[in-house]
């Protein structure tokens, strides 16, 4: 990452798999920035522009998208550029909350849709009742059955949407918590040790920083080697990632019968063997009435404990604990450890 | 007569100690085939190396043991290594020694008795660990260092004797 | 409901373990003893440092024949004990993966190893992961001195899925491919058809 001065305005560029857009969109919202924040998808070609005013964001576009439909498409963005460009102003607004908030709604948006559909096709098929109940089914539905459900479902949502704009509308000003400091530093020295010499990484951008119309190549989607390597991946450097995600203070691998596989994190306040015990027995437990109530299997469980979250979620025969004390941050840990519970389920 | 023997458990590491000193469960299959391994590697020293590693093992637990329940006079710390090892399984033996060596006859033998259970009767002497036990009692009960005594069995359960005989000899 | 390895643990931590009046312990289909585990360690650990090179393999061979027939005799007897049958027994809803979990919840509360299940294919795959095993005490050698879980692991596997006792012994096979010994954070032994 660096910045330069161009003839108008002031320059931060950098690549997006150096740090993550969340951490990026939270380093500007801190920095009490005005500007225009330009995010170049490598894979699909995109671009993506949010616009701040004095560290609020007041404006995401994305191709048809916009605001946090937008950033919630943009959120899951691992590879290509970005540039921030000091003092441009929005050309409208469209995020009506304050940017804490719009990233946690957005990451929970992106988690609900799988990250990449779209904000209408999936967020409002998750609101669909009639599909919470397919589970309780053996035999699929019928062609008329379907149709009935799409109608309930296009009802559903334009009453949603309705809803939506109403909720949206009457949240109070400065609503959520202020960014911690934490999240930024914590990708910063991730990148920095990444590459300790501080030297530039070599991508197009930092050849040539001006922001506005540069041709920048069209970098191959996916790295074979790369990802080769991450399926290869250590189960301790899986968990030590999913302790980088901010909020999280421990993670627990535990087995069905309560055995602790692995735990990271400062996990001293408790005695890690009853963690894994009761994480187990209340997990058998929840199976237990799935299965008598003839539904799927479990997929997540949220216990809280005053604002302490412990998120359980099965990985492969295992069961992978994070436990939050803020459980503000959950929709962000979900969304961000998502990937990485799905590599511990080729482990376990 | 037996002695006391406390078994503590550790939460942490799940292992269990008798006066600090950690203690596992086998059974006769594993000793069996130890001895086994260190009679066929005979000529890179497999029975010396068990025998010493007996020695050393129980010399360190008789030693805690002793220092642990005051126990001084070399005819009490003789019976009480009697007692450990029918205590720790291993059999009964009676005793009959000074600090110039002794005689011990082996009257139940785990060693001996776990052998023919697996093996059937043997054509050799097998019970090299309870040399090297009698080796740290004697040594134990009258101060000596380690390889203060050379042990040697005279006659077998495993070979079919109706009692074993091992003697105890003082460098 | 599974076997929870917390209420095996509890039920068998408290060792009875003592001799009769032959000096001798008769249990779980074998003849029990309870030793210093530094024997094993020292006799394993000073055997390996004494082997010339063309005897090492020979030796290693050695250590985990040993276990892997304890492993598999004992176990069967651990597994048809009242104390299996009274606490693991009734937890078992899961067939034979139930049971090995059971196993190693018994293997780590009689102290051998704390370990336990972390997958299990059956018939084909098994890898446990221990935090604490008496070998990861020896140091000396600079390799994988995890031969007691590697076989005994191997053991149950074949007592699982093998034929029947005692015509399976061997079915499979067991390697460490982690060791506190040697650094890691902890010993992983990985159990694959012979």
């Amino acid at each position: 990452m660096e910045t330069s001065r161009t003839s108008h305005h002031d320059v931060l560029t950098g690549s997006i798999s150096l740090t993550n857009v969340s951490d990026l969109i939270q380093f500007i919202g801190m920095s009490g920035k005005t500007g225009e924040l330009v995010l170049r998808n490598d894979h699909t070609g995109e671009d993506g522009r949010l616009y701040f005013a004095n560290g609020q964001l007041h404006c995401v576009l994305a191709g048809e998208r916009a605001g946090l439909e937008g950033l919630a498409h943009i959120i899951c963005w691992e590879s290509g550029q970005f540039f921030f460009s000091q003092d441009v102003h929005s050309p409208c607004s469209n995020v009506e909350m304050p940017l804490n908030h719009a990233i946690m709604e957005a990451a929970r948006l992106a988690d609900e849709t799988g990250g990449t559909a779209g904000f209408e096709e999936s967020l409002f098929d998750a609101l669909d009742d009639d599909s919470l109940f397919d589970g309780f089914c053996e035999e699929p539905p019928t062609l008329k059955q379907q149709a009935q459900r799409r109608a309930t479902a296009e009802m559903k949502k334009a009453e949603a949407k309705e809803n939506l704009k109403e909720v949206l509308s009457t949240l109070p000003h400065g609503f959520g918590p202020t960014p911690r400091l934490n999240s930024w530093s914590a990708s910063w020295r991730a990148i920095r040790e990444k590459d300790p010499s501080g030297a530039k990484t070599p991508s197009p951008s930092s050849q040539d920083p001006v922001v506005e119309n540069s041709e920048t190549p069209v970098v191959p989607p996916t790295n074979p080697e790369r990802r080769e390597e991450h399926i290869m991946r250590e189960s301790t450097e899986i968990l030590s990632d999913l302790l980088k995600v901010p909020g999280v203070d421990a993670v627990v691998v535990a087995g069905r019968d309560g055995f602790i596989i692995e735990a990271a994190g400062s996990s001293n306040r408790v005695n890690i063997d009853d963690l894994g015990a009761a994480i187990a027995n209340t997990i058998n437990g929840i199976e237990e009435m799935g299965t008598e109530l003839n539904v799927n299997k479990f997929n997540d469980l949220f216990i809280e404990y005053g604002r302490a979250v412990i998120m359980c979620k099965p990985v492969g025969d295992a069961i992978a604990a994070i436990i939050t004390p803020d459980a503000s941050k959950l929709g962000i840990i979900r969304h961000k450890a998502s990937k990485l519970f799905d590599e511990l389920k080729e482990i376990f | 007569m037996s002695i006391p023997f406390e078994i503590k458990f550790d939460e942490n590491t799940y292992r269990h100690h008798v006066e600090g000193v950690t203690m596992v469960m086998h059974c006769h299959h594993y000793m069996s085939l130890t001895t086994k391994l260190a009679d066929s590697l005979e000529d890179m020293g497999g029975v010396k190396i068990l025998r010493e590693s007996a020695e050393d093992a129980i010399r360190e637990l008789l030693d805690a043991y002793f220092k642990a329940h005051n126990i001084s006079g070399s005819g009490e710390r003789l019976n009480t290594g009697r007692e450990m090892y029918s205590v720790l399984g291993l059999g009964k033996l009676e005793v009959f020694g000074n600090d110039g060596g002794g005689e011990v006859k082996v009257l139940r033998s785990h060693v001996d008795e776990g052998w023919v259970q697996k093996f059937g009767k043997s054509s050799k002497f097998v019970n090299h660990f309870t040399c090297g036990y009698l080796a740290a009692m004697f040594a134990a009960a009258f101060g000596r260092p380690a390889r203060s005594f050379n042990v040697y069995e005279t006659a077998s359960l495993a070979m079919g004797e109706p009692e074993g005989k091992i003697i105890v000899k003082a460098n | 409901m599974t076997v929870m390895r917390d209420k095996v643990v509890k039920a068998l931590v408290e060792l009875e373990v003592r001799g009769d009046e032959n000096g001798l312990m008769p249990g779980y289909n074998v003849l029990v003893n309870f030793l210093p585990t530094s024997f094993w360690n020292t006799f394993a650990e000073r055997m390996l440092n004494a082997a010339p090179a063309d005897k090492k393999d020979q030796v290693r061979a050695g250590l985990y024949q040993c276990a892997q027939e304890c492993g598999y005799h004992t176990g069967w007897g651990i597994i048809n004990s009242d104390e299996f049958q009274s606490v693991v027994m009734p937890m078992v809803t899961e067939g034979a993966k139930d049971v090995l979990r059971g196993a190693f919840a018994v293997f780590t509360a009689w102290g051998w190893a704390k370990s336990g299940v972390v997958q299990i294919k059956d018939s084909e795959r098994m890898v446990i992961r221990a935090q604490d095993y008496y070998e990861q005490d020896i140091k000396s050698t600079n390799e994988k001195m995890g031969f007691m879980v590697k076989a005994v692991s191997g053991a149950f596997f074949d007592l699982a899925f093998g034929a029947k006792y005692p015509d399976g012994l061997g079915t499979f096979v067991c390697e460490q491919t982690k060791g506190i010994e040697v650094g890691d954070e902890f010993g992983e032994f990985v159990v694959t058809k012979k």
